[in-house]
C-alpha cells in the first residue's frame, strides 16, 4: 500500500514579456500547476487486489463492529465472536490463524511472534481516516503473517485548522459511545487528540464489554520539505465472556440470550507509539519509523472450558524499525529497498481452573496449578527489495523480494515435561530464514480499465503459543514454517464518481499449513497439514445509479480444500474441504441522497454469508444467513448530524460460528452454534465546530 | 503491566528524541529559530543540499535531454492521440496531454530556431520555457501535504546568471512542507543551461508554483 505520488500537470500557462534594454530582464510570472489527489490512488497500478474504506464512509456507517466496514470489501469477512472481537477469513477459511497482518498507518500493530486474530479491536476504527485491505499475500513489502491480507487502519491527520467534534451514541442492549475528536494546525504542525469510549451490556447473559481507546497525532513539517509524525494510540478492553461462547442447538434456537460460560473474561492493554519521519524529492522518498508498543491479555479463554480450563496472562513489549529508501532509478524504473526490524521480548503465565458447572452453565471456578511460565523474545530483521518497471507506456513489471531472518530465543522457568496434555519444551532457540519473491505484470487497457496478472510466495513462521504451549503434541517446536504460493488474475477499471469494478481470480497453494486437530476428547494438538488448497473468484461493483442513488455490490465465491492432510494413521482428511470456510460471501448496500434530506442519507445493505462445513469430516454443513441493515443520517445544521441505524432488520437468527462434534466417549453428538446479535437500534448524534 | 508501559515510553521517547535531534536537527532548528521570508541558496540547510546533489549525479542536463529524446523515439505521440480520441477523456487527461505536448515542445525548440528568436525576442522567451521545463521535471507534491490537504501558491524568483548559476533565490511564505518541496524542485533542476550569449546576463525569473488537490 505504497502511498505513491500521482502528479498530473493540469495546466501549463506561460506569460512572458521581456522589457529590453535593462540590465536585469524580467518576465512576467509563468505559473507551474502541481496537483495530486488527497488519497493514494495507485490501486490501479498494483498487481494485486486492493479494497478501500474512505474516512467519510466509515463516519457515516459508525461501525460498532469492524465486520460493519471491512465486509463491504469483496472477498473480506470479518465475523463476530463477542464485543469487538472478531476472527478473519480473506482468502481463508474463518479462523484464529495468523494468516493477516494488522497496520495502523503501515505499522504491524502486533509483533509477528504474539499475534491475536482480535487485533482490530485494538485499533480505534470507528475514528480512523480509512481502511485498506491488500488481499493474498503481501510479499516483499510485508513479511511473515501477511498470507491472507494486510489490513491497514489509517489514522486521520491533524486538521489545517481548529475543529472539534463529539459524538454520542445511545442502542441496544446498553450500547452507550461517546466519540471525541478535536485537533489544530499551525504554520508546520498539526495535532490531533481522539477519544473512544464505548459500554455494552451485551445482548447475552454476562457479556460486559467496555472498550477505552485513545489516540494522539502530531504533524510536523520541516522548512526543508521533510515531515514528522508520531502517533501514540492506547486500548483498553475489558470483556465479560471471552469469545462467541457457543450453544448447543436447542438452546441457540430457543434461548440465544443463554451463556454456558459466564466466568471467561478477557481484559487488554494496547499501547503503540511511532515516529515517521519522511524526506522526499520527485526521484526519491525516505521513511524511517522507529516505533515501540506494548500488548498484554489477561484472559480466562470460554471455548477451552470443556476440555483444557486454564487462565492465562500474555505479555509483551516490541521496540522496532521500519526503514525504506525508493528511488527512481530511471524515468519508467522506482526502486523500493528497506528493512524492518523487530525485537519484541514477551511472556505467558498460564494455570488450570477446576470450573463448576451447573448443567450446562459453568458458574465458577478455582485456581489449580501452573502449567507454563516462560519468557520469549522474538527478534525479527527481514531487508526487502521491491522494483516497479514501466516496460511500455501501458505495461508495468513489479517484482520484489523479501528475506526474512526471525527467531525466538525461549526461557522455560518451569520443568520440562514430555507427557500429558500440557507439555513444555526445554530452553531453546528456534529461527527461521526464508526467502519470498513475487513477480506481476499490469496492463493498462486504456486510462479507465486495467488487468493484471502476479505470482506470490510468502512464509509464515508459527507464533509463540504454537511453538511453546505445547499442549499435548510430542513436539511443538519444530512445527515448519507456513510455505505459501498465491497465483492471480484481475482486471478492474474506475470512473471517478461515476463507476468502478474489481474482478480477482486467485488460486492459492499453502503447504506445511498449521492446523489445529481436534480429538474425539475434544481436546486439540496443533501440527503440520500437508498441503491445502484455495481458489476463488472475487467481484466488487460500485455504481451512482442516479443523481440521488448508488449502490456498492461485493460477492465472492471460494473454496478450500484439504489437498492431504493426514493427522493420524486412522483418519484422512484429504479432499475434504476446510471447515468454516463459507463458499460465498457477499454484501450489497443501496445508498439514498435525496435533496431533501440536504445532505443526509438512507442505506439499505444485505449482507450474505454461504453455507459451510462444520467439522473436518464434512458431516454437516451449516445453512448460511442472510442479515439487511438500515442506517440513516439527517443533517440538522451544518454541524449537527443525527444518525440511526437498526441492525439485523429482520431479527434473523443466525450463527458467527457453528461446529459438529460426532458422539465420543460416552458424550452425544453435539451441534453447537455462537448467536449472532438479534434486531438491534442505535440513535447518535454528532456536532461538530 | 503499567510499569512496564512506562518503561517502554520512557525508552522511546529518549530514541524519538535522539532519532529528532540527529536526523531532522539541522531542519528543526532551520524552521523553529528562523523564519526569513526570503532564502539563498547558499542559506539552505546542509543536508538537503547534500541530499539534492546526490541525487541529481544521473540527471545533468544532458541525460535529461537524453531522456526526453528517449520519450520521442517510444513514439509517446500517437498514445496520447489515442487518449485524446476517447469521448470518456476528463479534464485532466487533457490537461496532461496539454503539458507532455508542451514539454515535449519546449524540448525541441533547438538553437536553429534561434535566429528568427533573435528578431522577434522570442528567444528569451524559449530560454525560460526551458528552465521552466527543467523545474516541471523535479515537481512533486509531497505526501505529507497531501495527507494533510495543505495547498498553497509558492511565489519564486531567482537570478540566473550567464553560466547558468542562480542567486537571489526568493521563495514567498508558504506552509513549510510546500516551501521545502519548492526549494527541493529548483535546486534539483540545477545546474541550469548557459544563458546563450544573445541574451544578457543576468536574466531575472519569477514564477507561481501552485500547489492544488483534487477529490
Amino acid at each position: 500500500m505504497e502511498n505513491g505520488t500521482k502528479i498530473i500537470v493540469t495546466a501549463v500557462a506561460l506569460s512572458i514579456s521581456v522589457q529590453a534594454g535593462v540590465m536585469a530582464q524580467e518576465v512576467d510570472e509563468a505559473t507551474i500547476t502541481v496537483t495530486a489527489t488527497r488519497e493514494a490512488d495507485e490501486v490501479g497500478k498494483v498487481a494485486a487486489s486492493v479494497g478501500r474504506v474512505g474516512g467519510e464512509e466509515i463516519e457515516r456507517i459508525a461501525p460498532s463492529h469492524p465486520s460493519e466496514i471491512v465486509n463491504r470489501i469483496p472477498g473480506v469477512h470479518v465475523n463476530v465472536t463477542g464485543g469487538e472481537g472478531h476472527m478473519t477469513a480473506i482468502r481463508q477459511p474463518i479462523s484464529t490463524q495468523p494468516l493477516y497482518l494488522y497496520l495502523e498507518d503501515g505499522i504491524p500493530t502486533r509483533s509477528t511472534g504474539f499475534f491475536n486474530h482480535n487485533a482490530l479491536y485494538e485499533i480505534n476504527l470507528p475514528q480512523a481516516g480509512a481502511i485498506e485491505v491488500l488481499k493474498g499475500p503481501g510479499t516483499a513489502l510485508y513479511g511473515s503473517d501477511a498470507i491472507g491480507g494486510v489490513i491497514n487502519v489509517v489514522t486521520r491527520p491533524a486538521p489545517l485548522e481548529p475543529e472539534a467534534d463529539v459524538a454520542a451514541e445511545y442502542g441496544s442492549y446498553g450500547w452507550r459511545r461517546l466519540l471525541l475528536s478535536g485537533g489544530n494546525g499551525w504554520e508546520s504542525d498539526g495535532v490531533r487528540a481522539d477519544l473512544n469510549m464505548t459500554h455494552s451490556d451485551g445482548w447475552r447473559d454476562n457479556t460486559n464489554y467496555d472498550r477505552y481507546s485513545t489516540s494522539l497525532r502530531w504533524d510536523h513539517d520541516t522548512r526543508g520539505g521533510a515531515s514528522l509524525k508520531t502517533v501514540a494510540s492506547l486500548s483498553r478492553i475489558d470483556q465479560q465472556t471471552a469469545g462467541s461462547s457457543r450453544l448447543l442447538e436447542d438452546d441457540y434456537l430457543n434461548n440465544p440470550e443463554l451463556n454456558y460460560t459466564p466466568i471467561s473474561y478477557r481484559k487488554v492493554d494496547a499501547l503503540r507509539l511511532s515516529t515517521a519521519y519522511e524526506t522526499e524529492t520527485a526521484d526519491s522518498l525516505l521513511s524511517v519509523i522507529p516505533y515501540v508498543r506494548s500488548n498484554s491479555m489477561d484472559m480466562l479463554p470460554n471455548w477451552s472450558l470443556s476440555y483444557d480450563p486454564v487462565v492465562y496472562e500474555t505479555k509483551n513489549n516490541s521496540v522496532g524499525l521500519l526503514a525504506k529508501y525508493r528511488h527512481n532509478l530511471a524515468d519508467d524504473v522506482k526502486m523500493i529497498i528497506g528493512v524492518d526490524v523487530d525485537y519484541s521480548p514477551g511472556s505467558r503465565y498460564e494455570q488450570t481452573i477446576v470450573p463448576i458447572k451447573v448443567g450446562n452453565i459453568y458458574t465458577d471456578y478455582t485456581i489449580g496449578s501452573t502449567i507454563y511460565d516462560y519468557d520469549v523474545i522474538f527478534t525479527g530483521i527481514s531487508p526487502y527489495l521491491h522494483l516497479d518497471w514501466q516496460l511500455t507506456d501501458a505495461l508495468l513489471l513489479q517484482t520484489g523480494v523479501r528475506s526474512d531472518q526471525l527467531g525466538y530465543d525461549y526461557d522455560n522457568h518451569l520443568t520440562a515435561l514430555d507427557t500429558g496434555s500440557h507439555r513444555r519444551p526445554a530452553d531453546t532457540s528456534v529461527s527461521y530464514q526464508h526467502l519470498s519473491p513475487k513477480l506481476g505484470l499490469v496492463y493498462a487497457i486504456n486510462a479507465r480499465h486495467s488487468t493484471f496478472i502476479s505470482y506470490r510466495h510468502a512464509f509464515r513462521a508459527p507464533s509463540e503459543s504454537q511453538l511453546f504451549r505445547q499442549g499435548r503434541a510430542v513436539s511443538s517446536v519444530d512445527l515448519e514454517p507456513v510455505k505459501v504460493d498465491s497465483y492471480e488474475l484481475g482486471v478492474r477499471g474506475n470512473s471517478p464518481r461515476q463507476w468502478n469494478y474489481s474482478v480477482s481470480l486467485y488460486a492459492m497453494e499453502k503447504r506445511d499449513d498449521i492446523l489445529t486437530y481436534r480429538y474425539p476428547d475434544g481436546s486439540r494438538e496443533v501440527m503440520n497439514a500437508g498441503v491445502t488448497r484455495h481458489k476463488g473468484i472475487e467481484l466488487g461493483y460500485s455504481r451512482q445509479l442516479l443523481d440521488w442513488m448508488s449502490m456498492n455490490l461485493a460477492w465472492s465465491v471460494a473454496e478450500h480444500v484439504y489437498d492431504d492432510w493426514q493427522p493420524n494413521a486412522t483418519t484422512d482428511y484429504s479432499g475434504n474441504e476446510m471447515p468454516s470456510a463459507p463458499q460465498t460471501v457477499a454484501s450489497a448496500a443501496l445508498l439514498f441522497t435525496p435533496q431533501a434530506l440536504h445532505g443526509g442519507s438512507v442505506e439499505l445493505q444485505w449482507e450474505r454469508l454461504g453455507s459451510y462445513w462444520m467439522d473436518d469430516e464434512n458431516s454437516y454443513r451449516y445453512g448460511g444467513h442472510d442479515l439487511y441493515h438500515l442506517r440513516t443520517e439527517f443533517h440538522v445544521d451544518d454541524g449537527i448530524r443525527i444518525s440511526a441505524r437498526v441492525m439485523n432488520l429482520a431479527d434473523r437468527r443466525y450463527a458467527t460460528a457453528a461446529q459438529y462434534s460426532a458422539a465420543a466417549f460416552g458424550n452425544p453428538e453435539k451441534f453447537e452454534y455462537a448467536p449472532g446479535m438479534p434486531r438491534s437500534y442505535y440513535l447518535g448524534v454528532s456536532v461538530g465546530f | 503491566m503499567f510499569d512496564i508501559h512506562r518503561s517502554t515510553i520512557y525508552h522511546f521517547f529518549i530514541a524519538s528524541l535522539v532519532v529528532h535531534l540527529v536526523v531532522a536537527w539541522p531542519l528543526l532548528r532551520d524552521s523553529w529559530f528562523a523564519h526569513p521570508q526570503q532564502m539563498d541558496v547558499q542559506e539552505w540547510p546542509a543536508l538537503s543540499i547534500q541530499m539534492v546533489i546526490d541525487e541529481r549525479i544521473a540527471s545533468t542536463p544532458e541525460k535529461l535531454q537524453e531522456k526526453k529524446q528517449e520519450k520521442l523515439n517510444r513514439n509517446r505521440i500517437p498514445q496520447l492521440a489515442a487518449v485524446k480520441q476517447s469521448t470518456t477523456s476528463s479534464s485532466e487527461e487533457a490537461a496532461a496531454e496539454q503539458a507532455e505536448e508542451w514539454l515535449e515542445q519546449a524540448v525541441d525548440e533547438q538553437p536553429a530556431n534561434s535566429t528568427a528568436a533573435r528578431a522577434t525576442g522570442d528567444l528569451r522567451a524559449q530560454f525560460l520555457h526551458r528552465v521552466i521545463a527543467l523545474i516541471e521535471q523535479n515537481k512533486f507534491y509531497p505526501k505529507s501535504a497531501r495527507r494533510r490537504g495543505i495547498e498553497a501558491d509558492v511565489r519564486v524568483s531567482f537570478r540566473l546568471h550567464g553560466d547558468g548559476s542562480v542567486s537571489d533565490v526568493r521563495l514567498s511564505d508558504a506552509p513549510k512542507i510546500l516551501y521545502g518541496a519548492t526549494q527541493q524542485a529548483i535546486m534539483a533542476a540545477q545546474p541550469l543551461p548557459a544563458l546563450p550569449e544573445e541574451i544578457s546576463a543576468p536574466f531575472d525569473i519569477s514564477f507561481i508554483v501552485k500547489y492544488q488537490l483534487t477529490e
